[in-house]
């Protein structure tokens, strides 16, 4: 056999060409090829070596926690013979045979627009209200954190694990409507969530240390204080 | 496909929530690291665990069962890591360049590491590696991480990445021999 290609001795690695044994052959007799591949298996060795944060078994749980509301809220009791896609499709068509029938009943003219909706301004004011509640929680629950003792962990776990569900939310909404700094700040405070939901007691001065050197309290306060004052500001001008 | 999972698969078409949870049990540390892997950063891999669910739960009924059950989860997970890193991308060319302490925020270390002594001297080494990791292509870190730490198979990569299997293949080649270029002044004498 004739030297085998880089791609070659990388799928050979694997496992993954179809001549491995034509390819051992030719490692045992060719000592440029066995130090070429001594030094793939060495790289990929090394990459093995990456650590990945650990998980418990009870991830799977809290995963599950995180997400069942949304699922549970979407599906609880959805009957089998009735997927949500036939349901759209049965949808759609009641709505235009209403459409129709009315179109048909009324001579043509524009109407105008009665249509019920959220203005823009609601939402954004509904959306302040949420973020500013989500914020004040999570403060309360970091000073919690901070003033609680190692034996005790679990219910500061357990709001850190409520609250890192809405964070996502929260944070994916702030990244959609192009806003970095809550983004930022949201980001900041998943972290910090995400580690006192899973942190062990021995963990906890670690995890004070964490709060304190990214100063997340007092980033916290200050957004809040921005947003409660946004909220005002928004109040006072639409009630002008 | 392994028969509890179809079994846990049916109920939660037919609408059981607690068939789905035996699902989101046996599946989310797998699921987180492969995120992980893909995304270098616990938060992010913590988002694509949550919605590589959500999104299995929502288009369950359109699962056909030709892959198993994992290649298909890992396919979900897969893509929106790679939107994220996208979408991270994006955003890192509108902002200034990061410094280098900034810069190692998209693959941070693992908070649950080991004591600060042990940190410290292989943190140099991880570094390295890390950064090698970052000059992939997002389609060969994705085709790099499902053969060498989840152990796929080809047509499982290319099945999960929506590319032939020679594409798979060469990804894989041009990852490997990327991490080589990378890593070769420390292979021999440090790593």
């Amino acid at each position: 056999m004739t030297h085998p290609t880089d791609e070659q001795l990388i799928l050979y690695f694997y496992g993954e060409t179809g001549d491995s044994r034509a390819i051992a052959d030719h490692l045992a007799g060719c000592p440029a090829c066995r130090e070429d591949f001594a030094l793939i298996q060495q790289t990929l060795n090394a990459v093995d070596g990456l650590p990945v944060p650990e998980r418990g078994p009870e991830y799977g749980e809290q995963v599950w926690r995180r997400i069942a509301p949304q699922i549970r809220s979407r599906f609880r009791f959805w009957p089998a013979w009735l997927p949500p896609q036939r349901l759209a499709a049965a949808g759609a068509m009641a709505c235009l045979l209403v459409v129709a029938f009315l179109l048909g009943r009324r001579p043509f003219q524009t109407p105008p627009d009665t249509t019920a909706r959220v203005s823009p301004a609601i939402q954004s004011r509904l959306l302040l209200v949420d973020l500013a509640d989500h914020i004040e929680r999570s403060e309360i629950a970091l000073v919690q954190l901070a003033n609680s003792g190692e034996n005790d962990l679990q219910p500061d776990r357990a709001r850190a694990e409520d609250l890192l569900a809405e964070n996502r939310l929260y944070r994916q909404t702030a990244r959609m409507n192009g806003q970095p700094s809550v983004e930022d700040l949201l980001t900041d405070l998943e972290q910090i969530l995400t580690e006192v939901s899973n942190a062990a007691p021995n963990e906890l001065p670690q995890l004070k240390r964490r709060m304190v050197e990214q100063d997340i309290l007092f980033k916290l306060r200050i957004v809040d204080s921005q947003l409660r004052e946004r909220r005002i500001r928004t109040l006072a001008a639409s009630s002008n | 496909m392994n028969d509890s999972d179809s079994v846990a698969i049916e109920r939660a078409v037919a609408g059981d929530g607690d068939g789905f949870k035996v699902l989101v049990e046996r599946y989310s540390r797998l699921v987180f690291r492969l995120a992980y892997r893909m995304t270098g950063n616990e938060s992010e891999a913590e988002d694509v665990v949550q919605e590589t669910f959500l999104r299995a739960y929502r288009s369950l009924s359109s699962y056909d069962g030709r892959s198993s059950f994992s290649t298909w989860l890992y396919r979900i997970a897969t893509n929106y890591s790679l939107d994220l890193i996208a979408k991270r991308n994006r955003r890192a060319e509108l902002q200034p360049p990061l410094d280098d302490e900034h810069a190692d925020r998209q693959w941070e270390t693992p908070s649950s590491a080991p004591g600060p002594d042990r940190l410290a001297a292989s943190s140099q080494i991880h570094r390295r590696i890390r950064n090698a990791m970052s000059l992939l292509s997002a389609q060969e870190r994705s085709a790099f991480v499902l053969r060498h730490f989840e152990e796929l198979s080809v047509e499982e990569i290319s099945d999960s990445l929506g590319i032939g299997p020679s594409a798979a293949r060469h990804c894989i080649f041009r990852a490997v021999q990327k991490l080589r270029r990378s890593l070769a002044p420390y292979v021999s004498s440090e790593l």
